[in-house]
Protein backbone atom coordinates (compact mmCIF):
# COMPACT_ATOMS: atom_id res chain seq x y z
CA UNK A 1 0.00 0.00 0.00
CA UNK A 2 1.25 3.46 -0.87
CA UNK A 3 1.70 6.00 1.80
CA UNK A 4 1.17 9.59 0.72
CA UNK A 5 3.96 11.28 2.69
CA UNK A 6 3.30 14.63 1.04
CA UNK A 7 0.07 14.97 2.99
CA UNK A 8 1.15 12.95 6.01
CA UNK A 9 4.44 14.71 6.69
CA UNK A 10 2.95 17.97 8.10
CA UNK A 11 0.60 15.96 10.31
CA UNK A 12 3.51 13.81 11.46
CA UNK A 13 5.76 16.73 12.44
CA UNK A 14 2.87 18.49 14.17
CA UNK A 15 2.22 15.29 16.12
CA UNK A 16 5.84 15.09 17.22
CA UNK A 17 5.65 18.72 18.30
CA UNK A 18 2.45 18.08 20.25
CA UNK A 19 3.91 15.08 22.05
CA UNK A 20 7.09 16.96 22.93
CA UNK A 21 5.08 19.91 24.16
CA UNK A 22 2.74 17.81 26.31
CA UNK A 23 5.64 15.82 27.78
CA UNK A 24 7.71 18.94 28.46
CA UNK A 25 4.90 20.87 30.15
CA UNK A 26 3.89 17.82 32.16
CA UNK A 27 7.43 17.12 33.31
CA UNK A 28 8.07 20.75 34.29
CA UNK A 29 4.81 21.45 36.12
CA UNK A 30 4.00 17.92 37.26
CA UNK A 31 7.63 17.56 38.27
CA UNK A 32 7.57 20.74 40.33
CA UNK A 33 4.21 20.19 42.03
CA UNK A 34 4.99 16.50 42.49
CA UNK A 35 8.23 17.45 44.22
CA UNK A 36 6.36 19.79 46.56
CA UNK A 37 3.65 17.24 47.30
CA UNK A 38 6.23 14.50 47.82
CA UNK A 39 8.23 16.65 50.24
CA UNK A 40 4.99 17.47 52.07
CA UNK A 41 4.11 13.77 52.33
CA UNK A 42 7.60 12.98 53.63
CA UNK A 43 7.88 15.80 56.14
CA UNK A 44 4.38 15.64 57.61
CA UNK A 45 4.49 11.90 58.28
CA UNK A 46 4.98 10.58 61.80
CA UNK A 47 8.43 11.51 63.07
CA UNK A 48 8.95 13.85 60.11
CA UNK A 49 10.47 17.33 60.19
CA UNK A 50 7.06 19.02 60.07
CA UNK A 51 5.03 16.20 61.59
CA UNK A 52 1.34 16.93 61.04
CA UNK A 53 -0.77 13.80 61.19
CA UNK A 54 -4.10 15.30 60.00
CA UNK A 55 -2.47 16.92 56.95
CA UNK A 56 -0.53 13.76 56.17
CA UNK A 57 -3.67 11.63 56.40
CA UNK A 58 -5.58 13.90 54.03
CA UNK A 59 -2.74 14.05 51.49
CA UNK A 60 -2.10 10.34 51.73
CA UNK A 61 -5.73 9.46 51.05
CA UNK A 62 -5.94 12.01 48.23
CA UNK A 63 -2.88 10.56 46.49
CA UNK A 64 -4.14 7.02 46.96
CA UNK A 65 -7.50 8.08 45.54
CA UNK A 66 -6.16 9.71 42.38
CA UNK A 67 -3.30 7.38 41.46
CA UNK A 68 -5.18 4.19 40.57
CA UNK A 69 -7.64 5.91 38.21
CA UNK A 70 -6.83 4.79 34.64
CA UNK A 71 -5.71 7.85 32.67
CA UNK A 72 -8.29 7.40 29.90
CA UNK A 73 -10.99 7.72 32.57
CA UNK A 74 -9.17 10.40 34.55
CA UNK A 75 -8.84 12.67 31.49
CA UNK A 76 -12.62 12.70 31.02
CA UNK A 77 -13.48 12.68 34.75
CA UNK A 78 -11.60 15.94 35.41
CA UNK A 79 -13.29 17.55 32.38
CA UNK A 80 -15.22 20.16 34.42
CA UNK A 81 -12.01 21.21 36.17
CA UNK A 82 -10.11 21.32 32.88
CA UNK A 83 -12.84 23.57 31.47
CA UNK A 84 -12.39 25.98 34.40
CA UNK A 85 -8.59 26.06 34.21
CA UNK A 86 -7.88 25.81 30.49
CA UNK A 87 -11.20 27.12 29.13
CA UNK A 88 -11.83 24.14 26.89
CA UNK A 89 -11.96 20.36 27.14
CA UNK A 90 -10.68 19.76 23.62
CA UNK A 91 -7.17 20.09 22.23
CA UNK A 92 -3.56 19.72 23.29
CA UNK A 93 -3.76 22.19 26.20
CA UNK A 94 -6.90 20.48 27.48
CA UNK A 95 -5.09 17.16 27.43
CA UNK A 96 -2.04 18.59 29.16
CA UNK A 97 -3.92 19.75 32.25
CA UNK A 98 -5.00 16.24 33.37
CA UNK A 99 -1.52 15.02 32.44
CA UNK A 100 0.03 17.54 34.84
CA UNK A 101 -2.42 16.62 37.61
CA UNK A 102 -1.90 12.88 37.22
CA UNK A 103 1.88 13.33 37.00
CA UNK A 104 1.89 15.46 40.15
CA UNK A 105 0.30 12.66 42.15
CA UNK A 106 2.44 9.96 40.59
CA UNK A 107 5.67 11.87 41.09
CA UNK A 108 4.79 12.75 44.69
CA UNK A 109 4.98 9.07 45.66
CA UNK A 110 8.28 8.61 43.88
CA UNK A 111 9.73 11.66 45.63
CA UNK A 112 8.40 10.47 48.99
CA UNK A 113 9.86 6.99 48.50
CA UNK A 114 13.29 8.34 47.64
CA UNK A 115 13.35 10.75 50.57
CA UNK A 116 12.42 7.98 52.99
CA UNK A 117 15.69 6.22 52.18
CA UNK A 118 17.73 9.13 53.58
CA UNK A 119 19.31 8.19 56.89
CA UNK A 120 17.68 10.00 59.81
CA UNK A 121 21.12 10.46 61.35
CA UNK A 122 22.08 12.83 58.55
CA UNK A 123 19.03 14.95 59.28
CA UNK A 124 19.85 14.91 62.97
CA UNK A 125 23.40 16.04 62.17
CA UNK A 126 22.03 19.02 60.24
CA UNK A 127 19.66 19.82 63.09
CA UNK A 128 22.55 19.69 65.54
CA UNK A 129 24.22 22.43 63.49
CA UNK A 130 21.18 24.64 63.87
CA UNK A 131 19.54 24.03 60.49
CA UNK A 132 15.78 24.62 60.28
CA UNK A 133 13.32 22.46 58.30
CA UNK A 134 13.38 24.57 55.13
CA UNK A 135 17.18 24.62 55.01
CA UNK A 136 17.29 20.89 55.62
CA UNK A 137 14.85 20.25 52.75
CA UNK A 138 16.60 22.46 50.23
CA UNK A 139 20.25 22.00 51.12
CA UNK A 140 20.25 18.45 52.41
CA UNK A 141 17.28 16.24 51.52
CA UNK A 142 17.16 17.05 47.81
CA UNK A 143 20.93 16.89 47.21
CA UNK A 144 21.21 13.64 49.19
CA UNK A 145 18.40 11.98 47.20
CA UNK A 146 19.23 13.59 43.84
CA UNK A 147 20.59 10.50 42.08
CA UNK A 148 17.56 8.28 42.81
CA UNK A 149 15.25 11.26 42.16
CA UNK A 150 16.66 11.66 38.65
CA UNK A 151 16.09 7.96 37.98
CA UNK A 152 12.56 8.30 39.39
CA UNK A 153 11.80 11.24 37.10
CA UNK A 154 13.21 9.32 34.13
CA UNK A 155 10.84 6.48 34.96
CA UNK A 156 7.95 8.93 35.12
CA UNK A 157 8.99 10.41 31.76
CA UNK A 158 8.30 7.08 30.07
CA UNK A 159 4.88 6.86 31.74
CA UNK A 160 4.08 10.40 30.63
CA UNK A 161 4.98 9.60 27.00
CA UNK A 162 2.68 6.58 27.36
CA UNK A 163 -0.12 8.73 28.76
CA UNK A 164 0.15 11.34 25.97
CA UNK A 165 -1.02 8.64 23.52
CA UNK A 166 -4.39 8.86 25.26
CA UNK A 167 -4.54 12.61 24.67
CA UNK A 168 -5.91 11.79 21.24
CA UNK A 169 -9.15 10.81 22.96
CA UNK A 170 -9.85 14.47 23.70
CA UNK A 171 -8.38 15.81 20.48
CA UNK A 172 -4.99 16.46 21.99
CA UNK A 173 -3.11 15.04 19.04
CA UNK A 174 0.39 13.75 19.47
CA UNK A 175 2.24 10.70 18.16
CA UNK A 176 -0.09 8.19 19.82
CA UNK A 177 -3.06 9.71 18.12
CA UNK A 178 -1.12 9.84 14.84
CA UNK A 179 -0.37 6.13 15.05
CA UNK A 180 -4.00 5.26 15.71
CA UNK A 181 -5.72 7.68 13.34
CA UNK A 182 -3.35 7.42 10.38
CA UNK A 183 -1.90 3.96 10.99
CA UNK A 184 -4.21 1.58 12.80
CA UNK A 185 -7.53 2.93 11.54
CA UNK A 186 -6.28 3.07 7.92
CA UNK A 187 -4.60 -0.33 8.12
CA UNK A 188 -1.29 1.36 7.39
CA UNK A 189 1.32 -0.55 9.36
CA UNK A 190 4.17 1.59 8.03
CA UNK A 191 2.71 4.72 9.63
CA UNK A 192 2.02 2.89 12.89
CA UNK A 193 5.57 1.60 13.08
CA UNK A 194 7.15 4.92 12.20
CA UNK A 195 5.22 6.53 15.04
CA UNK A 196 6.24 3.72 17.36
CA UNK A 197 9.86 4.14 16.28
CA UNK A 198 9.83 7.86 17.12
CA UNK A 199 8.28 7.17 20.53
CA UNK A 200 10.87 4.47 21.27
CA UNK A 201 13.64 6.84 20.19
CA UNK A 202 12.28 9.58 22.46
CA UNK A 203 12.14 7.21 25.43
CA UNK A 204 15.63 5.86 24.70
CA UNK A 205 17.15 9.33 24.59
CA UNK A 206 15.39 10.28 27.85
CA UNK A 207 16.46 7.07 29.58
CA UNK A 208 20.04 7.52 28.40
CA UNK A 209 20.14 11.12 29.62
CA UNK A 210 18.54 10.20 32.93
CA UNK A 211 20.99 7.36 33.55
CA UNK A 212 23.92 9.53 32.62
CA UNK A 213 22.83 12.36 34.93
CA UNK A 214 22.08 9.98 37.80
CA UNK A 215 25.46 8.30 37.40
CA UNK A 216 27.16 11.65 37.50
CA UNK A 217 25.42 12.62 40.73
CA UNK A 218 26.00 9.21 42.28
CA UNK A 219 29.60 9.18 40.99
CA UNK A 220 29.58 5.45 40.34
CA UNK B 1 31.73 29.08 89.41
CA UNK B 2 28.51 27.66 88.07
CA UNK B 3 28.83 24.47 86.05
CA UNK B 4 28.74 24.83 82.25
CA UNK B 5 26.00 22.23 81.87
CA UNK B 6 23.49 21.56 84.59
CA UNK B 7 20.62 19.05 84.78
CA UNK B 8 18.08 19.72 87.52
CA UNK B 9 15.55 17.00 88.28
CA UNK B 10 15.24 16.13 84.60
CA UNK B 11 12.76 13.50 83.48
CA UNK B 12 11.90 12.42 79.98
CA UNK B 13 9.18 10.07 78.80
CA UNK B 14 8.44 8.95 75.28
CA UNK B 15 4.83 8.44 74.28
CA UNK B 16 4.01 6.14 71.42
CA UNK B 17 1.09 3.99 70.36
CA UNK B 18 2.51 1.22 72.52
CA UNK B 19 2.30 3.42 75.61
CA UNK B 20 4.57 5.61 77.70
CA UNK B 21 8.20 4.74 78.26
CA UNK B 22 10.31 6.50 80.85
CA UNK B 23 13.71 7.24 79.32
CA UNK B 24 15.17 9.44 82.04
CA UNK B 25 14.09 9.81 85.67
CA UNK B 26 15.05 12.67 88.01
CA UNK B 27 18.52 13.33 86.66
CA UNK B 28 20.72 15.76 88.57
CA UNK B 29 24.09 16.28 86.96
CA UNK B 30 26.70 18.98 86.62
CA UNK B 31 29.37 19.18 83.95
CA UNK B 32 32.16 21.68 84.50
CA UNK B 33 33.68 23.90 81.84
CA UNK B 34 36.87 22.49 80.34
CA UNK B 35 36.49 18.89 81.43
CA UNK B 36 36.05 15.68 79.47
CA UNK B 37 32.95 14.15 80.95
CA UNK B 38 31.93 10.60 80.10
CA UNK B 39 28.48 9.11 80.36
CA UNK B 40 28.63 5.33 80.37
CA UNK B 41 25.82 2.82 80.34
CA UNK B 42 24.45 -0.16 78.49
CA UNK B 43 22.28 0.42 75.43
CA UNK B 44 18.86 1.64 76.48
CA UNK B 45 20.18 3.21 79.70
CA UNK B 46 19.16 6.65 78.41
CA UNK B 47 22.60 8.12 77.80
CA UNK B 48 21.99 9.12 74.17
CA UNK B 49 18.73 10.78 75.18
CA UNK B 50 20.50 12.60 77.99
CA UNK B 51 23.16 14.05 75.70
CA UNK B 52 20.49 15.21 73.22
CA UNK B 53 18.93 17.37 75.93
CA UNK B 54 22.10 19.46 76.04
CA UNK B 55 21.54 20.79 72.51
CA UNK B 56 17.75 20.44 72.70
CA UNK B 57 17.52 17.87 69.92
CA UNK B 58 15.15 16.32 72.43
CA UNK B 59 12.96 18.22 74.88
CA UNK B 60 12.55 17.46 78.56
CA UNK B 61 9.28 16.23 80.07
CA UNK B 62 10.08 17.96 83.36
CA UNK B 63 13.03 19.65 85.01
CA UNK B 64 15.56 22.04 83.49
CA UNK B 65 18.74 21.81 81.46
CA UNK B 66 20.99 24.85 81.70
CA UNK B 67 23.86 25.40 79.29
CA UNK B 68 26.21 28.31 79.92
CA UNK B 69 23.60 30.14 82.00
CA UNK B 70 20.76 29.68 79.51
CA UNK B 71 17.91 27.31 80.31
CA UNK B 72 17.98 25.59 76.92
CA UNK B 73 15.10 23.28 77.82
CA UNK B 74 12.76 26.28 77.90
CA UNK B 75 13.83 28.01 74.68
CA UNK B 76 11.73 28.30 71.55
CA UNK B 77 12.80 26.08 68.64
CA UNK B 78 14.16 29.15 66.84
CA UNK B 79 16.29 30.18 69.82
CA UNK B 80 17.38 26.59 70.41
CA UNK B 81 18.60 26.46 66.81
CA UNK B 82 20.80 29.47 67.42
CA UNK B 83 22.30 27.92 70.56
CA UNK B 84 22.69 24.54 68.84
CA UNK B 85 24.92 26.06 66.17
CA UNK B 86 27.46 26.71 68.94
CA UNK B 87 27.43 23.16 70.28
CA UNK B 88 29.26 20.62 68.14
CA UNK B 89 28.07 17.04 67.89
CA UNK B 90 29.56 13.86 66.45
CA UNK B 91 27.86 10.51 65.95
CA UNK B 92 28.45 6.77 65.94
CA UNK B 93 27.61 6.46 62.24
CA UNK B 94 29.41 9.76 61.45
CA UNK B 95 26.32 11.09 59.63
CA UNK B 96 28.29 12.77 56.88
CA UNK B 97 26.46 14.17 53.86
CA UNK B 98 27.20 11.72 51.02
CA UNK B 99 26.32 14.27 48.36
CA UNK B 100 29.02 16.66 49.55
CA UNK B 101 32.79 16.46 49.54
CA UNK B 102 34.82 16.58 52.75
CA UNK B 103 35.15 20.31 52.13
CA UNK B 104 31.39 20.65 51.58
CA UNK B 105 30.63 18.75 54.77
CA UNK B 106 32.91 20.89 56.92
CA UNK B 107 31.70 24.09 55.24
CA UNK B 108 28.00 23.20 55.73
CA UNK B 109 27.58 24.68 59.23
CA UNK B 110 29.47 27.78 58.10
CA UNK B 111 27.11 28.13 55.15
CA UNK B 112 24.18 27.87 57.55
CA UNK B 113 25.72 30.60 59.68
CA UNK B 114 26.09 32.83 56.62
CA UNK B 115 29.88 33.00 56.39
CA UNK B 116 31.35 34.44 53.18
CA UNK B 117 32.84 31.96 50.69
CA UNK B 118 36.32 33.29 51.37
CA UNK B 119 36.11 32.94 55.16
CA UNK B 120 34.57 29.48 54.72
CA UNK B 121 37.55 28.38 52.63
CA UNK B 122 40.07 29.65 55.15
CA UNK B 123 38.24 28.09 58.10
CA UNK B 124 37.79 24.71 56.40
CA UNK B 125 41.51 24.63 55.50
CA UNK B 126 42.35 25.36 59.12
CA UNK B 127 40.02 22.62 60.40
CA UNK B 128 41.23 19.99 57.92
CA UNK B 129 44.80 20.74 58.95
CA UNK B 130 43.81 20.30 62.60
CA UNK B 131 42.30 16.84 61.98
CA UNK B 132 45.04 15.90 59.48
CA UNK B 133 42.88 15.53 56.36
CA UNK B 134 44.07 18.42 54.20
CA UNK B 135 44.70 16.09 51.26
CA UNK B 136 41.17 14.67 51.41
CA UNK B 137 39.32 17.96 50.96
CA UNK B 138 37.83 16.96 47.60
CA UNK B 139 37.12 13.32 48.44
CA UNK B 140 33.57 12.13 49.04
CA UNK B 141 32.66 10.39 52.33
CA UNK B 142 32.25 7.05 50.55
CA UNK B 143 35.93 7.15 49.66
CA UNK B 144 37.08 7.48 53.29
CA UNK B 145 37.82 4.95 56.01
CA UNK B 146 35.81 4.96 59.26
CA UNK B 147 38.51 6.83 61.16
CA UNK B 148 38.78 9.45 58.43
CA UNK B 149 35.01 9.87 58.38
CA UNK B 150 34.95 10.57 62.10
CA UNK B 151 37.78 13.10 61.67
CA UNK B 152 35.62 14.88 59.10
CA UNK B 153 32.74 14.67 61.59
CA UNK B 154 34.92 16.30 64.23
CA UNK B 155 36.12 19.03 61.85
CA UNK B 156 32.50 19.74 60.88
CA UNK B 157 31.43 19.85 64.53
CA UNK B 158 34.23 22.30 65.35
CA UNK B 159 33.59 24.60 62.38
CA UNK B 160 31.49 27.16 64.19
CA UNK B 161 33.90 27.54 67.12
CA UNK B 162 31.69 25.77 69.66
CA UNK B 163 32.49 25.70 73.36
CA UNK B 164 31.00 22.24 73.83
CA UNK B 165 31.49 19.04 71.83
CA UNK B 166 29.01 16.19 72.26
CA UNK B 167 30.29 12.79 71.19
CA UNK B 168 27.57 10.17 70.92
CA UNK B 169 29.24 6.71 70.76
CA UNK B 170 31.72 8.37 68.45
CA UNK B 171 34.16 5.45 68.44
CA UNK B 172 31.76 2.52 68.70
CA UNK B 173 31.90 1.80 64.97
CA UNK B 174 35.71 1.89 64.84
CA UNK B 175 38.41 -0.72 65.39
CA UNK B 176 40.56 -0.42 68.55
CA UNK B 177 43.49 1.28 66.87
CA UNK B 178 41.36 3.86 65.07
CA UNK B 179 39.43 4.37 68.30
CA UNK B 180 42.64 5.46 70.01
CA UNK B 181 43.41 7.86 67.11
CA UNK B 182 40.00 9.48 67.41
CA UNK B 183 40.24 9.63 71.22
CA UNK B 184 43.64 11.35 70.93
CA UNK B 185 42.02 13.88 68.61
CA UNK B 186 39.21 14.46 71.11
CA UNK B 187 41.78 15.02 73.83
CA UNK B 188 43.46 17.64 71.63
CA UNK B 189 40.08 19.28 71.07
CA UNK B 190 39.85 19.55 74.84
CA UNK B 191 43.42 20.57 75.66
CA UNK B 192 44.37 22.70 72.64
CA UNK B 193 41.04 24.30 71.81
CA UNK B 194 39.62 24.30 75.33
CA UNK B 195 36.29 22.69 74.53
CA UNK B 196 34.24 20.92 77.13
CA UNK B 197 33.72 17.41 75.76
CA UNK B 198 30.80 15.19 76.71
CA UNK B 199 31.41 11.59 75.66
CA UNK B 200 28.62 9.03 75.58
CA UNK B 201 29.86 5.46 75.42
CA UNK B 202 29.32 1.88 76.46
CA UNK B 203 33.05 1.17 76.36
CA UNK B 204 34.94 1.49 79.63
CA UNK B 205 38.17 1.76 77.66
CA UNK B 206 37.01 5.06 76.20
CA UNK B 207 36.29 6.38 79.68
CA UNK B 208 39.70 5.29 80.94
CA UNK B 209 41.50 6.77 77.94
CA UNK B 210 40.18 10.31 77.99
CA UNK B 211 37.62 11.16 80.67
CA UNK B 212 38.21 13.29 83.74
CA UNK B 213 34.90 12.47 85.33
CA UNK B 214 32.29 9.85 84.60
CA UNK B 215 28.60 9.28 85.23
CA UNK B 216 27.30 5.71 85.18
CA UNK B 217 23.73 5.32 83.93
CA UNK B 218 21.28 2.51 84.33
CA UNK B 219 17.58 2.37 83.47
CA UNK B 220 17.28 6.13 82.98
CA UNK B 221 19.08 7.07 86.18
CA UNK B 222 22.56 8.28 87.04
CA UNK B 223 23.68 5.69 89.57
CA UNK B 224 27.23 6.88 90.15
CA UNK B 225 29.22 9.99 89.34
CA UNK B 226 32.73 11.13 90.19
CA UNK B 227 36.31 11.27 88.96
CA UNK B 228 37.27 8.31 86.83
CA UNK B 229 39.78 7.25 89.49
CA UNK B 230 37.26 7.35 92.33
CA UNK B 231 34.55 5.54 90.42
CA UNK B 232 36.94 2.89 89.07
CA UNK B 233 38.80 2.30 92.29
CA UNK B 234 35.76 2.12 94.52
CA UNK B 235 32.68 1.17 92.48
CA UNK B 236 29.58 1.31 94.64
CA UNK B 237 27.12 -0.54 92.41
CA UNK B 238 27.15 -3.89 90.65
CA UNK B 239 26.72 -2.25 87.26
CA UNK B 240 29.77 -0.07 87.78
CA UNK B 241 31.73 -3.02 89.11
CA UNK B 242 30.89 -4.97 85.98
CA UNK B 243 31.98 -2.05 83.80
CA UNK B 244 35.24 -1.77 85.71
CA UNK B 245 35.80 -5.50 85.31
CA UNK B 246 35.59 -5.18 81.54
CA UNK B 247 38.94 -3.42 81.55
CA UNK B 248 40.54 -4.11 84.93
CA UNK B 249 40.43 -7.85 85.35
CA UNK B 250 42.67 -7.82 88.37
CA UNK B 251 40.30 -9.21 90.98
CA UNK B 252 39.71 -12.95 90.90
CA UNK B 253 36.07 -13.95 90.47
CA UNK B 254 34.52 -16.93 92.29
CA UNK B 255 35.76 -19.37 89.65
CA UNK B 256 39.31 -18.02 89.84
CA UNK B 257 39.26 -18.26 93.65
CA UNK B 258 38.14 -21.91 93.55
CA UNK B 259 40.96 -22.78 91.16
CA UNK B 260 43.56 -20.85 93.20
CA UNK B 261 42.46 -22.54 96.39
CA UNK B 262 43.08 -25.94 94.85
CA UNK B 263 46.46 -24.87 93.56
CA UNK B 264 47.90 -23.05 96.58
CA UNK B 265 48.07 -23.71 100.31
CA UNK B 266 47.52 -21.01 102.87
CA UNK B 267 45.34 -17.92 102.82
CA UNK B 268 44.33 -16.02 99.72
CA UNK B 269 44.49 -12.28 100.26
CA UNK B 270 43.57 -9.53 97.78
CA UNK B 271 45.38 -6.25 98.27
CA UNK B 272 44.14 -3.11 96.52
CA UNK B 273 46.99 -1.00 95.27
CA UNK B 274 46.34 2.66 94.65
CA UNK B 275 48.61 5.64 94.26
CA UNK B 276 51.77 5.13 96.25
CA UNK B 277 50.91 2.08 98.29
CA UNK B 278 54.12 0.16 99.07
CA UNK B 279 53.12 -3.43 99.78
CA UNK B 280 56.44 -4.87 98.57
CA UNK B 281 58.26 -3.45 101.52
CA UNK B 282 55.68 -4.77 103.97
CA UNK B 283 55.86 -8.24 102.42
CA UNK B 284 59.67 -8.28 102.39
CA UNK B 285 59.67 -7.29 106.03
CA UNK B 286 57.17 -10.02 106.94
CA UNK B 287 59.29 -12.62 105.18
CA UNK B 288 62.42 -11.42 106.99
CA UNK B 289 60.93 -11.32 110.47
CA UNK B 290 58.57 -14.29 110.39
CA UNK B 291 58.59 -17.61 108.72
CA UNK B 292 56.15 -16.43 106.07
CA UNK B 293 56.14 -17.27 102.40
CA UNK B 294 54.04 -15.66 99.74
CA UNK B 295 53.23 -16.12 96.09
CA UNK B 296 51.60 -13.57 93.76
CA UNK B 297 48.79 -15.55 92.14
CA UNK B 298 46.50 -13.07 90.41
CA UNK B 299 46.12 -9.41 89.62
CA UNK B 300 47.56 -6.44 87.83
CA UNK B 301 48.41 -2.79 88.27
CA UNK B 302 47.28 -0.18 85.76
CA UNK B 303 47.58 3.55 85.40
CA UNK B 304 44.44 5.63 85.76
CA UNK B 305 44.51 9.41 85.40
CA UNK B 306 48.25 9.30 86.11
CA UNK B 307 47.92 7.23 89.27
CA UNK B 308 48.77 3.57 89.82
CA UNK B 309 45.76 1.50 90.46
CA UNK B 310 44.99 -2.18 90.67
CA UNK B 311 44.91 -5.22 92.86
CA UNK B 312 47.12 -8.23 93.52
CA UNK B 313 46.05 -11.48 95.13
CA UNK B 314 48.61 -13.26 97.28
CA UNK B 315 48.75 -16.78 98.62
CA UNK B 316 50.28 -16.48 102.10
CA UNK B 317 51.58 -19.58 103.87
CA UNK B 318 53.00 -19.93 107.36
CA UNK B 319 51.59 -20.18 110.85
CA UNK B 320 48.12 -18.75 111.41
CA UNK B 321 49.62 -16.21 113.78
CA UNK B 322 52.23 -14.99 111.30
CA UNK B 323 49.66 -14.73 108.52
CA UNK B 324 47.40 -12.70 110.78
CA UNK B 325 50.24 -10.34 111.66
CA UNK B 326 51.21 -9.88 108.03
CA UNK B 327 47.60 -9.20 107.03
CA UNK B 328 47.29 -6.62 109.77
CA UNK B 329 50.45 -4.83 108.62
CA UNK B 330 49.30 -4.89 104.98
CA UNK B 331 45.98 -3.55 106.17
CA UNK B 332 47.76 -0.55 107.61
CA UNK B 333 49.04 0.54 104.17
CA UNK B 334 46.39 -0.80 101.81
CA UNK B 335 42.88 -2.16 101.54
CA UNK B 336 43.09 -5.88 102.23
CA UNK B 337 40.46 -8.50 101.72
CA UNK B 338 40.90 -12.08 102.92
CA UNK B 339 39.14 -14.22 100.34
CA UNK B 340 36.74 -16.68 101.86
Amino acid sequence: MNTDWNTLWPVFTTSIGQTLWMVAVTMVFGGFFGLLLGILLYTTRRGGLLQNTPLYTVLNILVNFVRPIPFIIFITAVGPLTLKVVGTTIGTAAATFPLVVAATFGISRIVEQNLVTIDNGVIEAARSMGAGPVRIITTLLIPEALGPLILGYTFVFVSVVDATAIAGAVGGGGLGNFAIAYGYQRFNWTVTWIAVLVIVLLVQVAQFLGNWLARRTLRQ
Amino acid sequence: MAPLIEFRDVSKTFTSRAGTVSALASIDLEIEAGEIFAIIGHSGAGKSTLVRLINALEGVTSGTVTVDGVVISEQSEREARRIRSRIGMIFQQFNLFRSRTVFGNVAYPLKLAGWSKERQRARVAELLAFVGLTDKAWAYPDQLSGGQKQRVGIARALANNPTILLADESTSALDPETTQDVLRLLRRVNSELGLTVVVVTHEMDVVRSIADRVAVMEAGKVIEVGTVFDVFSAPRTDTTRRFVNTILRNRPDAEDVARLRKQYEGSLVSVTVDGDTAIGEVLADAVRRHDLRFEIVHGGIDTLQGRSFGSVTLALSGTAEDIEKAVARLGAVAKVEVLA
